[in-house]
């Protein structure tokens, strides 16, 4: 538990890291931290403009398909760009980690931290856009919330477990740039679960993408109080839950079972 | 745990080494079972309590276990077995600027540097002034770092941690800091630090320096303590166990030569006080030099010269002679030149003789050998440093008082 409860002892250092990554990622760069913001946008509008504009895609019981598009996409792009960014994190560290103590897992976290600020983008933007354009969600907008605080410990969890074990194993990060595109495919962004043409003909399909992938709870949850103006479907509530809880405690156990020797093999 | 202290109680610390490591997945799952971890050592059972305003040395050869050690204390590492206790915050100087980003300016990475190393942003902000005087980078501080000499980046590391008021401050191998102007002002500011009741352990080849700041070393062999005491002790002893593993094959391995070969040395030995050939040598004992050197036909009998430098290769002392006047016979015959000395002047360490011919006047090289001969001075009763005093104490005759 020690390995969360750091990160309130060490806030500062939290802090600083965290002002690093942020601003080291976009040093030298004219438009510096203004990029943080323009990244998200500029990805939101050719999601829109390939696949609501040209290509004129659609989903069945969907009007504006654009802004369902755009609500499932912040928490996939905050889970893809964590994983990727966090999982080099301790090795690009080495040089500290080695020679100076100090709580690592700060590290992965930190990197996640700079990627949670363009997620807060990318979710006030779907959540304003919603509020403009969905008369029905006004009312269930604001549960996007706690839903969002939910899925960021989720993928705090992965990343740190997933940040050590690339210190012991490198090709982990290789393993997940390959892993990513495919899994971006198997999950109901760019579609949805519901009155899948294909579902009825191969149902233990649906039903794997829908529960054997962790992130089609969360992203449904997300969706539904968001696009559909509804309360989250409870299952995939509770299955959100559960999952942040299990990522956490995943995280805390391959670190601590991991720390010591992080410091010798980075 | 009290502030200041440090209590290592059996640590143990093994590494696991594959032959081929296990760096990938693929590693991982096609060599399991294959490849047997070899289990090394690097320290085994080490006890050392260091008490509150401490000052002690880790003395030993590469391989030893020292840096371990350290990092053990830094809490870098955990041991395997045993355990390591420190009370208070503690000050790693095991490499510095440890952490410094390129793309950022000196100030930021003071703070960030800072609070990697304990600092809150408050008591960074206090020192910061202070910090940044003492780098001398007054003028630089808000360029990037990537800008920097690597001087100037270690000046800045070590200020850091020089004002991070630790209770504990480690160091390793940390004087080769900037020019020796710098170097002073690096040791004053620990010397200070001690002097203010703090607990230093300091990790050095350098045994001067470990002389100079810690009263107690501990003497690490392959992992084990060997000796756990006063540090003229320990770095006498750590000399002893370095001149006895010497090979006799090593000193020819060493050897550099140059000239244009009219002359030569064709053999260097040195004797003790029956004649017989030695390396080794008590402080003050009797010593000879033997050199056989040979010349061409229609050479001018030679100078000889000699250089004789410690293990930093300081040169303690230069000699030369002309061999015409000892006798030196034209002919393409070996003669052997001896230089004797009653009592040896030097107190103690290893030492390199450099032997060269040349010219009459010094200036046509004919033959020049670097470490024609590497030999050990062990201290005989009180001996420190490299010199050896001949003198003699005495209490003046008593004045009668008016």
């Amino acid at each position: 538990m020690t390995v969360y409860t750091d990160l309130f002892h060490y806030r500062e250092l939290f802090g600083s890291l965290f002002r690093r990554d942020l601003r080291a990622k976009y040093k030298g760069s004219f438009l510096g931290l203004a990029w943080t913001l323009a990244n998200p946008l500029i990805l939101m509008a050719v999601y829109v403009a390939v696949f609501s504009l040209l290509w004129k895609a659609s989903v069945a019981n969907v009007d504006r398909y654009w802004l369902f598009l755009l609500c499932g996409l912040p928490a996939w792009v905050f889970f893809a760009t964590s994983l990727q960014s966090s999982s080099r994190s301790l090795v690009e560290n080495a040089n500290l980690i080695r020679k100076v103590r100090f709580p690592r897992q700060l590290v992965p976290l930190a990197v996640v931290g700079t990627q949670l600020v363009a997620f807060v983008v990318m979710l006030g933007v779907v959540m304003v856009l919603a509020l403009v354009f969905l008369p029905g969600s006004r009312g269930t907008v604001w549960l996007a919330l706690p839903l969002g605080g939910l899925f960021v410990l989720l993928v705090s969890g992965v990343s740190l477990a997933l940040a050590s074990l690339n210190a012991l194993y490198r090709d982990v990060e290789h393993l997940i740039a390959a892993l990513l595109l495919p899994w971006f495919f198997l999950t109901p962004v760019l579609y949805g679960l519901d009155q899948l043409p294909g579902a009825d003909s191969h149902p233990e399909l649906e039903f794997a993408v829908h529960w054997l992938n962790f992130l089609t709870p969360p992203i449904e949850a997300l969706r539904a109080p968001l696009f559909f103006g509804t309360a989250p479907p409870a299952a995939d509530t509770i299955y959100t839950a559960v999952a942040a809880v299990v990522a956490l405690a995943l995280g805390a156990f391959v670190f601590s079972r991991s720390d010591d020797r992080i410091a010798v093999e980075v | 745990m009290p502030d200041g202290e440090i209590s290592v109680e059996n640590a143990s610390r093994r590494f696991r080494v594959r032959a081929q490591e296990a760096r990938t997945l693929k590693d991982l799952f096609v060599l399991r079972g294959r490849s047997e971890p070899i289990d090394i050592w690097a320290l085994r059972d080490v006890s050392v309590t260091v008490r509150r305003g401490d000052a002690v040395g880790l003395i030993g050869r590469n391989g030893s276990g020292k840096t371990t050690l350290l990092r053990l204390v830094a809490g870098i590492i955990k041991p395997t077995s045993g355990r390591v206790r420190t009370g208070g915050r503690i000050g790693s100087l095991l490499e510095l600027g440890a952490g410094f980003h390129p793309d950022f300016t000196g100030r930021e990475n003071v703070f960030l540097n800072g609070a990697i190393q304990g600092l809150r942003r408050a008591e960074i902000r206090e020192r910061f002034d202070e910090i940044v005087a003492f780098a001398e980078l007054e003028h630089a501080i808000d360029r990037q770092v990537r800008t920097y000499s690597s001087g100037m980046t270690m000046r800045l590391g070590f200020a850091i941690a020089a004002f991070l008021e630790a209770d504990i401050l480690l160091l390793d191998e940390v004087f080769a800091v900037g020019d020796e102007a710098f170097q002073r002002k690096c040791f004053g500011r620990i010397f200070q630090f001690k002097q203010a009741g703090g607990t230093i352990v300091f990790v050095s080849h350098d045994a001067a320096a470990v002389e100079r700041l810690c009263e107690r070393s501990v003497l690490l062999e392959s992992g084990r303590v060997s000796f756990d005491g006063p540090t003229r002790e320990a770095v006498s002893r750590y000399r002893r166990a370095l001149a006895d593993e010497i090979d006799p094959a090593e000193r020819g391995a060493g050897l550099r030569e140059w000239g244009s070969g009219e002359a030569t040395i064709v053999a260097a030995s040195l004797l003790g006080g029956e004649g017989e050939e030695r390396l080794q040598f008590l402080s003050g004992e009797a010593f000879v030099l033997r050199v056989r050197a040979a010349a061409a036909r229609g050479v001018a009998p030679p100078r000889l010269q000699l250089e004789l430098r410690d293990d930093a290769a300081t040169l303690v002392a230069g000699e030369s002679v002309e061999l015409g006047t000892l006798g030196w016979t034209d002919g393409p015959h070996e003669q052997t030149v001896r230089f004797e000395i009653g009592s040896l002047p030097l107190a103690e360490g290893r030492f390199h003789l450099r032997l060269g011919l040349t010219d009459e006047s010094g200036e046509r090289l004919y033959h020049w050998l670097d470490d024609a001969l590497v030999f050990i001075v062990y201290p005989g009763d009180d001996e420190r440093g490299v010199v050896r005093f001949e003198g003699s104490w005495m209490i003046e005759a008593k004045t009668p008082t008016p």
